[in-house]
Parts: structure tokens; C-alpha cells; sequence
């Protein structure tokens, strides 16, 4: 049993805060991705549970016991670093190892850890190997050997596969869900890549200016983003983000957008004469002669299983709409385009979501 | 056309530089040639002759009679054997007293420029002057600040280099060379990876073992350049043996550059000191060739 909680934990460099007020807790055997932009204070938060950064203000709990001033060592946690940071000096083994060693654990309890780490990581005939002889993935897979080995509590992964190139990234993100499985373990992952998030997380901590935005299952997030700020975060390619005045038409409340005056019904009634965001996801826009937006296709990307149409919608403001292998048409042709009303996020003045939709 | 051009590019790049590049390194490859065989030829051909500069016009061809004067004159074993001393404790020192001055200039404390500054500072005093400081203000067994110490605690004073001749002129080029060790090893403290000291302090490794199994590992490679480039200068180390003891007292601080002064410039024999100069190019050799092997195999890794 491994849970992390944080009650109210801070940190501020200086007169700088930039952790300001987290509250979380992470059940046993949960996998959770905390994912921001850089510089949001994800990568700090991690550090303080991890121990490498002293806690400014808050608790700091795991399994029940506050760990606010407890050596990194002893907390029971494991991290593998974005630069994997192993020892030049070292065999792979050896690296692995060398918490045991200090630890004084004996040499052949220490040789099978290490081998059914390698085993589960295919690392077996690397062993004998120092960190410059290995390929990016396979270091990293030593990182995250070196932490298996000392069966921590909890693994904390700091952008572990930023390092690495796209096909190899897809396969290590999926080696590390397997781990997952395979160890049923807590793990605590930050990454600012929000498929990374998307595709591992069994929820998702997005993180803004040093507090949680949101926080949720993947799909919780993608259907239901609670900020403008997670809506655009959140989901590639990215929402579709009107700025828009409201009215009154009609007694139905109406949003009239910046660009052509387009103006679309809205579900929900936003206090008097508003600025609003209206977020539309681009898979959920169809071509539609009587759509309320429209415009000049200016560029078309075809990513072979699926396209995006990018229309002008006024003033150079382009709108997204994401097709299978068809497009919408042409460069140059004038298209109109209308989405389900259910699809449709409305975001106050604040930034907060206007509607809870249910889920899909 | 552009195709054409295309493969005439990739034949000539596959068969060198465009130009032929022989002619240009020419000068400097031949004066640096002669700049190193002339001096080698002449004293070469000195350390077979008979020429003592008393009688000067009186020169012959000695054969090898200076080569056994010289090896058969325990003289020679003394002074290869002060030498090997002298550069293995200096050595040994500034590796030491580096390491620690870089560990405490790396740690962040108030002042710290003012520190690394003054620390690097001996480097640059020539080797005559602080030879000058060390013998008369502070190592003097009568006006000198350690005698004064150890007389303010009640102990007699240390007439340091008539008992301790060697280790004396060894405290001296020790302390001018401290300093370069510091400099390179702090470089290459910071040059340590923050992720991999954090990493280390997770697995448990703090103090002590954290410095050796982290710090001192990352620092060998700097190490082996301290030692390769020291060694050059410490082989060769003379203005502090004649400023301070002029190779005494007897013959406790006489170096193989010193011996060859002595002969040369003392006993007024260019052939002896020929040998002698030959014997330290070889043994200079020697050294070159175990350095360079083992400092190859340490940067390989």
C-alpha cells in the first residue's frame, strides 16, 4: 500500500511562489501524469516529493506518515530523471545496484534483484556494459532498472522520455503502461507533452502557474476541459477557441463572434452582455451548407489517416477541422461548417466553463 | 549538367582536399623540426667530446668516457632520485590539497570570488619570488612566521631547509602548483551533472561515499591532465632549488636540471652536463611514454 498526499504543499525561491497551494492525493497502484507547460511548477512538485527541494509550506504525506523532513533516501521513492543521470563510471549492474550497495545489502541478494530487473526490462546481456556503449532507449530503460531494483513505494518519472526520438518515445510509453501492470505500482509522472498524459495516465494533474487547473481521467479532461487554459492544453490538434460578445436574441441567449459577427445559439444563459470563449474540438466540426461558420480553406495537412482543413473564419482567425482521409475540399474553396450542440464548450469571462457536459 | 557537376564534387572529396596542403604546413613543420634537432644534435655531439670550458681550446673526442664518468658517479642515482621524489610528492600534494580546494570553492559561501581569486593568485607569482617569500619570511629559523608560530606555542623553531631540505623546496613548488590543479579540478566539478549528484541522493549516497563514488570518478580524467601537464614542469623545476638551497645542504636538493647546472656552469664541463642533459631526455622519455599510455586509456573511457 502506497498512497502520496499533498495538503496545501508551497514553494517559493525568494520572493518568487511557484508551487502556491497543491492539494492531491494519489491512491495506491495509481498511475498519474501531472502535465503543464514549462515553468508551471510541475517539475518543482515532483522534486519536493521526491525530497531534492525542501517544502516551503504544507504536508506532505506517504502511507499516512508526513515526510516533510525526511532524507530523499529514506521515503521510499525512486526517480528516473529526464537525462536518465547515470554514473559514467559505473556498469549497467553496477548502476543498478549501487542503492543496494549503500543500503549494504548482500552481493547475491543484490545480483537477483538486479537480474529480474534486467529480465523484465530485457537488459540482460547489457549488463556488463557502461552507460556510453548504450543506445538513448536503452539508457533509459537502465534509469528505470535502477529504480525497480530498489522497490520503492512509489516511481517518480521527471519527462522521462523527452530525451528520446518519436518512434522510440511511442515504444517506451508503452513499455512503461505494461510496467505498470506488470509491477502494480504507484507512479508519479510529469511530462509537459499532453499525449504522453493522454495515453498513460489513469488521471491527469494539469498544472498551471503553480496551481492544479484540473484534475481527471483522460477522457474526464478531453470531453469536460473545466478552463480555457486545460481546453487548449489538452487534446491535438488543439481546440478550436472563439472569443465572442453574448446577447440576448429572441430570449435565446446568442454569442456574436469578434471576427464576421457570426452568431451561435448558446445552451447556456452567461450574465449580461459577457465576454465568452467558445471551444469547439476539430474532429467535432462537419461540413454543413447551413453551418453557422464559414470561410476560404487556407492551408490543408494531410497526415494520411486523417486531414486538417484550416478555414479562415475572419480576420485571419483560422478554424480547425479535423476530417478522415477525405478533405474538405480545396485551397482556395469557400466552405461552411456546423457542429453538434452537445459539442459545444462555453467559457465565461473567468476563464471557467460555463456547462458540465456529460460524458460522451 | 548539375548532375555532372554533382560527381566531379564527390570524386575529388573522396580522394582528399582540394589542394595539396604538404607545401603550406612545410615552413612551420621544418622550423619546428629544427628548432627541436639542432639543440638535440649539438648536445648529442658535446657529450661525446672533451670540453671543459677552463681550457677551452683544448676539445677531443672522449667516446663514451663521459657517459661512465656520469653513471658510474653515484652522484647521478642521487639526483634521479631526488627528482623522482620531488615531482611524485608535489604531485601527490597537489592533487590532494586540489581536490579539497575545489570541493570548498565549489560549495556556494559569501565571498566566494574573493576566494577563488585569491586561491589561484599563487600561479601567477614567478617561481625566483616565491621562492624569495618562502626562504625569508616565512621558513627563516630567526625572522620567519612559522618559527615565530611554533615559538608563541613553546616549541623550538624548525630550521627548515637544513633539516628538511627537499621537502621544503617541495612545500614551495607544491603551493605554486596547487593553484593549477584547483583551477582545472574546479572546472570540472562544475561540469558535474546536478541530475546525476540528485540521483546519487536518492539511491543514498551523501558525504562521504557520495564524494567517492560520484565526485572523485567524474574528477580522474582532470586528474590525469594535472598530473600529464605537471609532470612537464615539475621534471624541470630549478629556480626554487637555487634560490633557496642551491642544491644543498651536500647534495639533498640536487635535481637532474640542477646536477647539469652544476656541471655545466660550476665545474665549467659541457660534456658532463651533455650527458646528463642526455640522460634526462631519456628519462623524460620514458615518463612520456607510460603518461601518454595511461592517460589515452583513461580519456578513452
Amino acid at each position: 500500500m502506497s498512497s502520496v498526499t499533498l495538503k496545501g504543499i508551497r514553494k517559493s525561491f525568494g520572493g518568487l511562489e511557484v508551487v502556491s497551494g497543491v492539494d492531491l492525493h494519489i491512491k495506491d497502484q495509481e498511475f498519474v501524469v501531472l502535465v503543464g507547460p514549462s515553468g508551471c511548477g510541475k517539475t518543482t512538485l515532483l522534486r519536493m516529493i521526491a525530497g531534492l527541494e525542501s517544502i516551503s509550506g504544507g504536508e506532505l504525506l506517504i502511507d499516512g506518515q508526513v515526510m516533510n523532513r525526511v532524507r530523499p533516501d529514506e521515503r521510499g521513492l525512486a526517480m528516473v530523471f529526464q537525462s536518465y543521470a547515470l554514473y559514467p563510471h559505473m556498469t549497467v549492474a553496477d548502476n543498478m545496484s549501487f542503492a543496494l550497495r549503500l543500503a549494504k545489502v548482500s552481493k547475491a541478494e543484490r545480483d537477483r534483484k538486479v537480474n529480474d530487473a534486467a529480465k523484465i526490462l530485457q537488459l540482460d546481456h547489457l549488463l556488463q556494459r557502461r552507460p556510453a556503449q548504450l543506445s538513448g532507449g536503452q539508457r533509459q530503460r537502465v534509469a528505470i532498472g535502477r529504480a525497480i531494483v530498489r522497490d520503492p513505494k512509489v516511481f517518480l518519472f521527471d519527462e522521462p522520455l523527452s530525451n528520446l526520438d518519436a518512434a522510440l518515445r511511442i515504444q517506451m510509453r508503452i513499455e512503461l503502461a505494461r510496467l505498470h501492470k506488470q509491477l502494480s505500482a504507484t507512479m508519479i509522472y510529469v511530462t509537459h507533452d499532453q499525449v504522453e498524459a493522454m495515453t498513460m495516465a489513469d488521471r491527469i494533474v494539469v498544472v498551471n502557474k503553480g496551481v492544479i487547473e484540473q484534475l481527471g481521467t483522460p477522457m474526464e479532461i478531453y470531453q469536460n476541459p473545466s478552463t480555457v487554459f486545460v481546453a487548449g492544453f489538452i487534446g491535438s490538434p488543439k481546440m478550436n477557441l472563439f472569443e465572442a460578445d453574448t446577447a440576448l436574441e429572441n430570449g435565446q441567449a446568442v454569442a456574436i463572434l469578434d471576427n464576421r459577427g457570426q452568431r451561435i445559439p448558446l445552451p447556456v444563459d452567461p450574465p449580461r452582455g459577457a465576454r465568452v470563449t467558445l471551444g469547439i474540438r476539430p474532429e467535432a466540426l462537419n461540413v454543413d451548407s447551413q453551418g453557422p461558420l464559414g470561410g476560404e480553406i487556407t492551408v490543408i495537412e494531410h497526415l494520411g489517416g486523417e486531414t486538417l482543413t484550416y478555414i479562415d473564419i475572419g480576420n485571419g482567425k483560422l478554424a480547425t477541422v479535423k476530417t478522415g482521409e477525405a478533405s474538405l475540399g480545396q485551397v482556395g474553396d469557400t466552405v461552411r461548417v456546423s457542429f453538434p450542440p452537445d459539442r459545444l464548450h462555453v467559457f465565461g469571462p473567468d476563464g471557467r466553463a460555463l456547462l458540465n457536459h456529460r460524458n460522451h | 549538367m548539375s548532375q555532372n557537376q554533382a560527381k566531379t564534387v564527390a570524386v575529388i572529396s573522396d580522394e582528399g582536399p582540394l589542394i595539396n596542403t604538404k607545401p603550406l604546413m612545410a615552413p612551420s613543420v621544418i622550423l619546428l623540426f629544427i628548432w627541436m634537432i639542432v639543440p638535440l644534435a649539438m648536445t648529442l655531439w658535446f657529450s661525446v667530446r672533451r670540453y671543459n670550458l677552463l681550457d677551452p681550446s683544448s676539445t677531443s673526442f672522449a667516446g663514451f668516457d663521459n657517459y661512465t664518468f656520469l653513471l658510474t658517479d653515484p652522484t647521478l642515482l642521487h639526483a634521479l632520485q631526488n627528482t623522482i621524489v620531488l615531482v611524485v610528492g608535489v604531485l601527490a600534494a597537489t592533487i590532494i590539497f586540489g581536490v579539497a580546494c575545489a570541493m570548498a570553492l565549489d560549495a556556494p559561501f559569501p565571498g566566494r570570488g574573493i576566494a577563488r581569486l585569491l586561491c589561484i593568485a599563487p600561479f601567477f607569482v614567478m617561481p625566483t619570488v616565491s621562492a624569495l617569500i618562502w626562504k625569508n619570511l616565512l621558513m627563516h629559523p630567526v625572522n620567519g612566521l612559522f618559527s615565530w608560530m611554533l615559538k608563541s606555542v613553546g616549541l623550538p623553531a624548525i630550521d627548515w631547509f637544513s633539516d628538511y631540505p627537499l621537502i621544503s623546496v617541495g612545500i614551495i613548488v607544491a603551493w605554486q602548483w596547487i593553484p593549477f590543479a584547483t583551477l582545472i579540478l574546479l572546472t570540472s566539478l562544475q561540469s558535474l551533472d546536478r541530475e546525476q549528484v540528485e540521483a546519487a541522493r536518492m539511491d543514498g549516497a551523501r558525504g562521504w561515499t557520495l564524494f567517492t563514488n560520484i565526485t572523485l570518478p567524474h574528477l580522474y580524467r582532470s586528474m590525469t591532465i594535472v598530473v600529464m601537464i605537471e609532470t612537464i614542469f615539475l621534471l624541470s623545476v630549478f629556480a626554487e632549488i637555487l634560490v633557496t638551497t642551491s642544491g644543498g645542504p651536500g647534495e639533498a636538493t640536487t635535481t637532474l636540471p640542477f646536477l647539469i647546472y652544476k656541471t655545466a656552469l660550476l665545474d665549467y664541463d659541457v660534456g658532463g652536463a651533455s650527458a646528463g642533459g642526455v640522460v634526462a631526455i631519456v628519462l623524460a622519455n620514458i615518463v612520456a611514454f607510460f603518461l601518454v599510455r595511461t592517460i589515452a586509456h583513461n580519456l578513452e573511457r
